[in-house]
């Protein structure tokens, strides 16, 4: 343990799963709420293809990345909340021309690029401003939360009330979506585009099985989130030998899918049980 | 009496269909209005127009007395909150329209009291009946002192008791001024609470008071057949 302590990228990367076991949960109760999951994997899918332009033009990648996505996840949320198209049809669209964009741009780059590394992330990849960048969004998404928790609540709830209570939804969920846009850029280095969606969505669904209160929810989902990266960047490092490196998102998103299927598994248990009692 | 409200000429086509057709209609602070009319006569897209969720196509919406007043509503269909972890208290909580960090529990322990569903708070919603889930959304709609009241079919899924109870709490509140306009097929109950009825079949056919209405001519219609009224001894 001390010996993994004493790495530089090591101590970057668990303070990264720390802050993004944090923050990633807060979004991910409001974003499973509102029933838009799969939203979370076509944002990250929309990075991919910022990062591939950020590359392709050699310009400020990240600033470049971030606009990308966020004008791009406002256009999908434009477009979900306009009807003119169903909502699951807008994100198979969004879905996949971003990984054809991202695709195409990267192989047209002059620069030499680790496609695993975009996809599923790295624990050599992390440096301090990383950590710095994930900790100004992950301050900013708190602060944030603290004063929209009521609304984004109320809008999870129904948007005729909240449109009564005079709340502009549409604002409250171009925030959301914003927000998990810039988080998933920010994140991406650590777990990859193709497994961060998992770190939104999966702590909330176990602590949807293990609660009795939204708000709680939250905290529970955290402390999951917690628990499974934290191990996962562990495993990883040790589990990892040159030149067979294991990316810990992989090993993250397979522990926290077996705490699923056991909590799941143990309530239908217990509903089958009580069901029998009648 | 303060007017609160006033509908002028309301038109709303749906899909080349006519919703409502020249609705002219004034809500003043003692209003206890009952709207009536059989289903598809345009009731909830009326109520939703006085909540600002609907724009009417043609008409004036004005609010003569102050700017647009706080309205508790309470919503015909229930929201849907499958595996919500959502309590009682969460859901009643958010009707208040107070700050970030307002603790308003005491408020809402008294109201719960007072419906018969404190016992419910720390419940998920989604463990509740029918039932119980509109009283909960009442509740939420009364909670932070509304300036006009509007319920869409408040009592369609409750029992006789809670039914009584709860238009004895309208009541009270509509004592103070506020005005409370509700919709239900329930003819019994809207001539028994509402000080006024408004009967409609995509134009407004009848606006005035209870007892007024309770002529077969005004029943008939808004129905389409005629109706037959008993009274009994004690009853008007």
């Amino acid at each position: 343990m001390l010996e993994m302590l004493s790495q530089d990228f090591m101590i970057n990367a668990l303070i990264g799963s720390v802050v993004l076991s944090i923050t990633a949960p807060i979004l991910g109760m409001f974003v499973v709420s509102r029933r838009i999951s799969l939203v979370g994997d076509t944002l990250s899918h929309l990075a991919f293809a910022g990062i591939a332009i950020g590359v392709f033009l050699d310009f400020f990648p990240l600033l470049t990345t971030i606009t990308f996505s966020i004008i791009a996840s406002l256009l999908l949320i434009k477009l979900m909340q306009s009807n003119t198209l169903n909502s699951d049809a807008v994100l198979a669209v969004f879905f996949s021309s971003s990984m054809a964009v991202g695709t195409v741009l990267l192989s047209l780059s002059e620069q030499v690029i680790n496609i695993n590394e975009i996809l599923f992330g790295s624990l050599l990849w992390i440096t301090r401003q990383d950590i710095l960048y994930q900790g100004i969004v992950g301050l900013s998404i708190i602060a944030i939360t603290l004063f929209s928790y009521k609304k984004w609540f109320l809008i999870s709830i129904d948007q005729d009330l909240s449109r009564v209570n005079n709340t502009n939804v549409n604002f409250y969920d171009n925030l959301l979506i914003v927000l998990t846009s810039i988080l998933i850029v920010v994140s991406v280095r650590m777990v990859g585009v193709l497994l961060i969606s998992s770190l939104l969505v999966l702590p909330i669904l176990i602590a949807l099985q293990l609660t009795n209160n939204f708000r709680n929810t939250i905290f529970i989902g955290i402390g999951i989130s917690l628990l499974c990266t934290l191990s996962g960047v562990t495993s990883s490092y040790y589990l990892s030998s040159h030149p067979s490196i294991i990316p810990p998102s992989g090993l993250i998103v397979i522990i926290l899918s077996a705490i699923f299927t056991i909590v799941l598994i143990k309530n239908n248990l217990k509903i089958d049980k009580f069901e029998s009692n009648f | 009496m303060t007017k609160i409200l006033e509908l002028e000429a309301i038109n709303v086509i749906r899909n080349k269909n006519l919703i409502l057709e020249n609705v002219s209609l004034s809500i003043e602070d003692s209003d206890f209005l009952g709207l009536l009319g059989p289903s598809g006569s345009g009731k909830t897209t009326l109520l939703k127009i006085m909540c600002g969720l609907i724009t009417p196509d043609t008409g004036k919406i004005t609010y003569p007395s102050t700017k647009k007043p706080k309205i508790g509503y309470l919503p015909q269909a229930l929201p849907s909150l499958p595996n919500s972890p959502a309590t009682v208290m969460e859901i009643i909580s958010s009707g208040f329209d107070s700050k970030p960090f307002t603790n308003n529990h005491e408020k809402i322990i008294t109201m719960a009291k007072e419906m018969g569903v404190q016992n419910l708070l720390e419940t998920k919603i989604t463990q509740l009946s029918g039932g119980q889930i509109q009283l909960v959304f009442l509740i939420r709609a009364l909670i932070d002192n509304p300036d006009m009241i509007i319920l869409d079919e408040p009592s369609s899924s409750i029992d006789t008791k809670s039914q009584s109870k709860i238009f004895q709490i309208l009541a009270d509140v509509n004592k103070n001024n506020i005005p409370v306009i509700f919709s239900s097929h329930d003819t019994f109950a809207i001539t028994n609470s509402a000080n006024r009825i408004a009967c409609i079949n995509k134009k407004l056919d009848y606006h005035g008071s209870s007892k007024d209405f309770l002529s077969n001519k005004h029943l008939a219609e808004s129905y389409g057949y005629s109706v037959d009224v008993l009274s009994h001894k004690g009853h008007d």
